[in-house]
């Protein structure tokens, strides 16, 4: 199976584009707060997504999973469900079609789809396709199976300890241990005139996005089509072609509307692959859709992560060292739970060590999770920062004012094609009221008010592969075909703007056609923040395309040169003659055609810099000393992500972001019984994720809207997730700044915070 | 998750429903808004082959006050009908507010008090208030048979109830409040704006002569059923409620709960959540009575 994108070490890439395009200098339809072209299907129940399909003949299919936390299938016996009224298909580990190897590291696969050692409660022991979704719950309950329990460990220090029960014949820790180093750590903390050392701690988090996994599979022959809940329809072509050993043209995957994925919809699921072989197995289409409670085991989370991090700093505000110390539980699978970029990039210090191991426990394999490892990271790193300013006796905004590299130093010193972290703190801290609202300390009854702040940078830029097509009808229509999914997040909307922009076109009279490995064009998943700077330089190359084959006609019709001629309102202009000009809708060219095609390829990065989002996040928070209760007041997001393409999708994710960093930082938290192995808390009831009730009234952003010219043709970076690397931080400060309590652990619930209170008390 | 198989009746009266029920004697059960009942179904907690709807017997469905005996709730009255019912509200805000916290207003849609109550779970939100306000239940059975029950002993453990097999609550009723009385209640969760209380109170005071002349404090979600705390309430009664005798009362209430940790909150956190939330219940009811002075509750 191939690696994610964002494992591949070097990007593939598409041919540069014909021509550099200068950056926009003023637009008419990009930066709009436009709503979203696909507002009415999404709102009024018409869009389909892959749950609402219903195909002749369908059969519904489901999981049986491992209920044990480690356990070896000694025995299926599947006779009796087999038997039961409308099942069509029994699968286990005994079909060979089912033989396919699964989760791979660099040597080679590590299990396969119904491995009969299961290494965590919801591993896939067989799966039913029958007529109607109970009838294949009920035979799933008729399958018997034999198991012999295991030993199982379900934390990552007692996984790590000797002795541990064996997850892998290798042992429990993740190959390698990563040490990231510059400069001389040691000279830098003797230089240090203050230094703070914490050890912190992150729970796991699991996505829910709204819609769960699931797929449709369908068989013509040889040729396979499934409907998927995917972040990106190629990366799953890719895994089914490789899976089943079919050409990636026999295999076509569609994904256009979906439901939220976070990151767990970037990679396949065994289900869909599960859902090919029975539709096959039958000859008939199976959907296999997971249940919310399957949701929570087996198909990735943000890993939890213990981070102990020292770090320096002379009373003029200069960083002088820091050194990060991080384990992070992968799960049961191949995984990474790392988290030190920001401690290596996001400040101005000349002496960094990182150092993070990993390891495996008896639970579900981590996967990219919405900016995966840098909330964690900002959750040490961020506190951190907030207590050497306290230290050296600096304004928490001064103190980082006083560290912003132009460089990044973790690349090699290149330089930033742009970097707007001071805007974020000085612009979000005005607009915040940030000086009045750190003023003194507020009690109104129990309870104690206070504010707080972090600051953040993401990672992954974007770039290529994409390639678009853009297709100008004669009545003047307009069909956009790529291939990136709208996960939600306003892809459509953006992508449409670009080609409105350039071609003068209304939004309505373009079709997108997308996220259809049949039909249209490649395009990585959507994650990383990546789509609208990878994508949307594609989208306008190819309509740009189309306008230079427009203006050639044009010229051609009106006999003048190329260079003289301009689109403008649907008419093109000869300049400096005001009656030569022609109707787009009278081209003979483009009558002659009928139609124009625009093919845009994403132009390569700058080789020579580097490209980063960044961001800062306010906090202001109550506390109440008895309850440990906290409520946010407020909260505002300044981010630096480039041009502004939609200020109403930017401020989307802005406040999604938030929200989920309150999930992050105040709530969320999967709890796995250390007697049994199992998660306990695998339903939406038990484990929280913020509510409107949860989430302030009070939610800002605020746009810096620098465009990124260097970057790309549109001047984006990305936003999703920075949006949330920072919030939990910037809660915590807040607490700490109200109560004077540093809060280590992630979630702080009030049953933590009040105990930590009543501590406080004692010590008087 | 999916329902395992059942068959379902949907009678239009509650002779038909009580017949059904002894008819398949332990094999069936009665559902109301289902917000509980479904929910241990599809977990395999219960799987009743038959279910007994009641939402069609149009005769549970009412709240009705009456001078001079009280509150009725019919056994099909929603946690929203509660929350919204103008006599309630005015003669009994702390049962209209209990209500108002159970759940969220889907739920509250669906689910009914009665349910809350026969569903006994320790930490239902509207035990505490109702028992503080010395409400009794009835119970029918076949043949018409009736019978009334302190709520304070319909519980008998968690998931629990003094409900026979072939019983089904009709009614709920709460006798008028005393003149000079108030009650109020208080809960919190440890997780989020959103979830089961993990610590509720509702306390039920009498006012005479400037002094408390009767106090009733129910704590839930810290025993295995609601439980009074009843040498909380000696410590007030005799006593002009001065701040510090409601906070040695709230101590001693923390002190007689007997809290467990779960996933929900630690026993710590929930013994210091019922001395904050019994002082701040007594501190609300007894206010409320001090500014209805002279007016309806007094009288
Ligand atoms: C998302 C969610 C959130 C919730 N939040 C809360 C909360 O915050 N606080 C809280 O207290 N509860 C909460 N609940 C639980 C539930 O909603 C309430 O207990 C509700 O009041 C139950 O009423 P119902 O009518 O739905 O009961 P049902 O589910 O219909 O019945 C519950 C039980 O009572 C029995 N029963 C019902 N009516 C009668 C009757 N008349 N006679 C005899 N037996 C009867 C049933 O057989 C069943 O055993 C929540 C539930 C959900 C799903």
């Amino acid at each position: 199976m191939r690696k994610p994108y964002f494992l591949l070490k070097t990007p593939p890439t598409t041919p540069e584009p014909a021509e550099k395009l200068a950056p926009w200098a003023e637009t008419t339809v990009v930066g709009k707060p436009l709503p979203r072209v696909d507002a009415y299907e999404r709102v009024s129940g018409s869009a389909v997504y892959a749950l609402d399909l219903f195909l002749p003949d369908m059969l519904y299919a489901a999981i049986l999973r491992c209920p044990h936390a480690h356990a070896i299938v000694k025995k299926v016996d599947t006779a009796a469900a087999t038997k039961m009224p409308g099942v069509r298909a029994v699968l286990t580990d005994s079909d060979t079609e089912a033989r396919i190897p699964w989760y791979f590291t660099e040597k080679g696969p590590t299990s396969r789809l119904f491995d009969p050692h299961c290494r965590y409660e919801g591993e896939e022991i067989a799966a039913v396709a029958a007529e109607t979704p109970h009838q294949a719950a009920d035979a799933l309950r008729a399958i018997v199976v034999e198991y012999e329990e295991l030993p199982f460990v379900v934390d990552l220090d007692s996984a790590l300890k000797p002795g541990a029960p064996l997850i892998h014949e290798g042992g429990n820790q993740v190959e390698g241990t990563l040490v990231y180093e510059r400069g001389d750590i040691a000279k830098g903390f003797a230089d240090a005139e203050a230094i703070v050392e914490r050890t912190f701690r992150t729970s796991c988090e699991i996505h829910t996005p709204m819609e769960v996994h699931g797929s449709v599979a369908k068989w013509d022959g040889n040729r396979l089509t499934v409907w998927d809940t995917t972040q990106g329809v190629f990366q799953v072509q890719q895994s089914l072609a490789d899976a089943l050993r079919l050409p990636l043209s026999n295999v076509r995957v569609i994904g256009q509307y979906m439901g939220g994925g976070f990151g767990s919809k970037l990679e396949i699921s065994k289900h869909t692959v599960i859902a090919a072989i029975l539709a096959r197995k039958t000859a008939r289409p199976v959907k296999l859709f997971i249940s919310r409670e399957e949701s929570f085991l087996c198909v990735g989370n943000r890993p939890a992560n213990t981070m102990s991090l020292k770090a320096g700093v002379r009373k003029d505000g200069t960083l002088t060292a820091m050194h990060l110390i991080n384990r992070g539980a992968v799960g049961a699978y191949p995984g990474w739970a790392g988290v030190g970029s920001q401690v290596a990039d996001l400040y101005t210090c000349a002496h960094v060590r990182v150092e993070e191991t990993c390891g495996h426990i008896n639970a579900g394999q981590e996967r990219a999770f919405r900016a995966p490892g840098f909330p964690q990271c900002s959750w040490a790193l961020e506190q951190v920062m907030d207590e050497l300013a306290a230290a050296i006796g600096l304004d928490p905004v001064e103190f980082r004012l006083t560290s912003i590299p132009v460089v990044s130093q973790r690349q090699g010193g290149k330089p930033y094609t742009s970097t707007g972290l001071r805007q974020c703190l000085v612009e979000g801290a005005r607009a915040f009221g940030w000086d009045a609202a750190r003023g003194g300390h507020r009690r109104n009854g129990p309870w104690l008010r206070g504010a707080g702040v972090a600051a953040c940078q993401w990672g992954w830029p974007g770039g290529p592969p994409s390639t678009v097509i853009v297709r100008y009808f004669a009545d003047g229509s307009v069909s956009l075909n790529m291939g990136a999914s709208d996960i939600g997040t306003g892809t459509k909307t953006i992508m449409a703007m670009v080609v409105a922009e350039e071609l003068g076109v209304a939004l309505d009279r373009i079709q997108i056609e997308h996220a259809d490995t049949g039909t249209t064009q490649y395009a990585t998943p959507s994650g990383g923040s990546k789509t609208v700077p990878s994508d949307s330089p594609a989208v306008r190359a190819a309509a740009v395309a189309v306008k230079r084959k427009l203006l050639a006609m044009g010229a051609e019709q009106l006999e003048a040169a190329e260079d003289e001629v301009v689109l403008k309102a649907g008419e093109i202009l000869v300049a400096g003659s005001p009656d030569k000009k022609v109707r787009l809708a009278e081209l003979e060219g483009l009558m002659n055609q009928q139609v124009v095609i625009g093919v845009g390829h994403r132009e390569q990065n700058p080789l020579d810099k580097v490209t980063k989002p960044f961001g800062a996040q306010f906090a202001e928070v109550e506390v109440n000393e008895r309850t440990g209760e906290v409520r946010i007041l407020r909260l505002l997001g300044a981010h630096d992500s480039g041009r502004v393409m939609n200020r109403l999708t930017y401020q989307n994710q802005v406040f999604g972001g938030m929200t989920m960093g309150i999930g992050f930082g105040m709530t969320e938290r999967r709890v796995l019984d250390r007697q049994t192995g199992k998660m306990v808390n695998s339903n939406w009831h038990d484990y929280k994720i913020p509510t409107a009730m949860d989430v302030p009234a009070d939610l800002t952003c605020v746009p810096i809207d620098v465009p990124d010219n260097e970057f790309n043709s549109t001047g984006t970076k990305g936003l999703g997730e920075p949006a949330t690397i920072p919030t939990a931080a910037a809660i915590a400060n807040a607490v700490y700044a109200a109560t004077g309590i540093r809060v280590t652990d992630a979630p702080i619930n009030p049953t933590q915070l009040a105990s930590l209170l009543a501590d406080q008390r004692k010590r008087g | 998750m999916s329902l395992p198989q059942f068959a379902y009746a949907a009678p239009k009266t509650l002779e038909e429903a009580l017949a059904l029920l002894a008819q398949h004697r332990g094999d069936a059960r009665v559902m109301a808004g289902g917000t509980d009942l479904l929910l241990k179904m599809e977990r395999r907690k219960l799987a009743p082959a038959v279910l007994i709807g009641l939402k069609r017997i149009d005769e549970l469905r009412y709240i009705r006050f009456e001078p001079e005996q009280g509150l009725f709730i019919g056994a099909l009255a929603r946690l929203s009908d509660v929350v919204e019912d103008a006599i309630i509200r005015a003669k009994y805000p702390a049962i209209a507010h209990a209500a108002s916290r159970t759940a969220t207003v889907q739920i509250r849609n669906m689910g009914t008090v009665a349910g809350n109550l026969c569903n006994s779970s320790p930490c239902a939100d509207n035990a505490p208030t109702l028992i503080a306000r010395g409400a009794k239940v009835e119970l029918v059975g076949a043949q018409a048979r009736s019978r009334w029950l302190d709520l304070e002993k319909f519980f008998t453990g968690p998931g629990a109830t003094a409900l026979a097999p072939d019983e089904i609550m009709r009614q709920i009723h709460v006798p008028c409040p005393p003149g000079g009385s108030a009650a109020a209640y208080q809960n919190i969760s440890a997780r989020s704006k959103v979830d089961i209380s993990a610590v509720s109170v509702g306390v039920h005071l009498t006012r005479r002569d400037g002094k408390c002349h009767d106090a009733r404090i129910v704590l839930g979600a810290v025993a295995p059923v609601p439980m009074r705390a009843r040498e909380a309430e000696a410590l007030l009664v005799g006593t002009g409620m001065d701040e510090d005798v409601m906070r040695a009362s709230g101590e001693m209430a923390a002190r007689e709960a007997r809290p467990i940790s779960d996933v929900r909150a630690s026993s710590e956190w929930r013994r210091e959540m019922v001395a904050v939330l019994t002082r701040r219940a007594l501190r609300q009811a007894w206010d409320s009575i001090a500014s209805a002075h002279g007016g309806i509750v007094n009288r």
